[in-house]
């Protein structure tokens, strides 16, 4: 459904938890979602009256006939307005993360905005990402899958995330110190040892784990 | 592993991808993407190498994570093939300027690729991994009825009609003799016709009594039903019961 103001996120959450649960919306599961959001009882019900509707007569799902191989001209405008949007979205706000070079951190060019961004596209949290970031887990306790993950996240060729979390750990350059000499860094942590220390929710922890 | 989702439903709980869609995701991102781009346009849904639809949603916004548009492109032509299929049979030529409201739905679904990640709702493509073809039928049908309402507001906004309340109330019993087939388990299309060639009081009447479930009416005040729904008597929803039900009579009669 279309982002509009007039439309609030839970109203239109609501409507696709009407139609997600059931194949056809009925009094029991409308009745619960009225109570939640009293606010949205005359939208929700016509709604789901006009969902109940379009099920009559109708498979459980929409029926995906063969489509055509050739492109019709309203696939053509849909593509047209993709890449429009696409163009506004990206000048307004530019990808995050830019190709690396072969050579150096590909975690380099980060600020703590990026890094942000990029820990919830993987699932983390910040602590983690710096632990990435600053070589502090043993690569070879890593996963192939959670390594090409990173890679595609950071835009970054598969071979320099592994040369990455490889190369000895590093004291991030814009970190301060309170002491005049600059800490030594410690010993590797594992994969697991570095998701279990990291304050990652359970469900984190598993996804990270299995990846 | 795919990324999790992030939609919660409304008791809280985080939405997740079925099993199977989680494991063909796995496999398509193992895959050489030269074989995914081939399999993106298999349309035949029978092939064991067709991709379905919650994959290539996720395949698409793994590509738009990455901003590689080539791939975007690649895989949201054929997705895009596929719902315009499924337009043409939901969204028929019986609606007014049906073309054109295939085109918004298509065009504002290409959008939300555009935007994902972004705005105030980044995470609205969700419920397209979770059951594509329920999820496009919810985003088909809240555009087609908002795009019905500003082509001609009678159409969409209820205005309720006057009904005789002097005729002699119809009892539950006599209602049922009209529907002892629910009209939810007719099959086919040509019912849906009948349905929604009906006058909508009567429309509303049917869906909410016999397709959803509510009674007519009840002595518990705090009970929604059809008739608190609609903000008339039982009486009045009987009588729009009844009316429905001659029609749909003559309906089930021209198929037999």
């Amino acid at each position: 459904m279309r982002d509009t103001n007039m439309e609030t996120t839970s109203l239109r959450d609501a409507k696709y938890h009407l139609a997600l649960s059931k194949p056809s919306p009925d009094a029991t599961l409308l009745d619960e979602l009225v109570q939640r959001f009293p606010e949205h009882a005359a939208a929700l019900t016509e709604f789901a009256i006009a969902l109940a509707l379009d099920t009559v007569g109708a498979p459980d799902e929409e029926a995906f006939e063969q489509s055509s191989s050739k492109t019709s001209s309203a696939v053509s405008k849909a593509m047209s307005r993709f890449q429009n949007r696409l163009y506004a979205e990206n000048k307004a706000s530019p990808p995050s993360f830019p190709k690396v070079s072969i050579e150096g951190n590909p975690f380099k060019a980060l600020q703590r905005r990026e890094l942000r961004t990029f820990a919830r596209n993987i699932n983390a949290n910040l602590a983690f990402v710096i632990k990435l970031r600053d070589r502090q887990i043993q690569r070879d306790t890593m996963s192939e899958g959670f390594q090409r993950r990173v890679g595609q996240e950071l835009n970054a060729p598969l071979e320099v995330v592994i040369a990455h979390f490889a190369a000895p750990p590093e004291i991030h350059v814009g970190l301060r110190f309170k002491s005049e000499s600059r800490p030594e860094t410690g010993e590797k942590q594992t994969f697991e040892e570095a998701v279990r220390s990291s304050a990652l929710t359970a469900e984190q922890q598993e996804f990270l784990l299995n990846l | 592993m795919a990324l999790a989702l992030n939609k919660h439903d409304t008791d809280g709980r985080r939405y997740r991808r079925r099993p199977a869609v989680e494991a063909a995701i796995d496999a398509l991102l193992k895959q050489d993407i030269e074989i995914v781009c081939r399999q993106a346009d298999i349309q035949d849904r029978r092939s064991s190498e067709f991709i379905a639809p919650e994959c290539m949603v996720h395949l698409i916004r793994e590509a738009r994570r990455r901003n590689d548009e080539t791939s975007m492109n690649r895989f949201l032509l054929p997705l895009l093939r596929r719902c315009e299929a499924s337009l043409l049979s939901r969204v028929s030529n019986q609606f007014p300027n049906a073309q054109d409201i295939r085109e918004e739905v298509l065009g504002q679904f290409g959008e939300l690729f555009a935007s994902d990640g972004r705005g105030t709702n980044p995470d609205a493509l969700d419920f397209f991994e979770v059951r594509f073809n329920r999820a496009f039928k919810a985003f088909r049908i809240d555009i087609l009825r908002r795009e019905l309402r500003e082509q001609d507001n009678r159409k969409t906004i209820y205005v309720p009609l006057p009904d005789t309340e002097g005729t002699d109330p119809i009892s539950d019993e006599d209602l049922s003799k009209y529907f002892r087939t629910p009209p939810a388990q007719e099959s086919g299309f040509e019912l849906r016709a009948a349905l929604l060639a009906l006058p909508q009081d009567e429309q509303r009447a049917v869906v909410l009594c016999y397709i959803m479930g509510y009674d007519v009416e009840s002595k518990d005040p705090e009970k929604r039903t059809a008739a608190t729904i609609c903000g008339i008597s039982g009486r009045t929803i009987r009588n729009r019961l009844a009316r429905a039900a001659v029609k749909l009579s003559s309906f089930k009669e021209r198929r037999q």
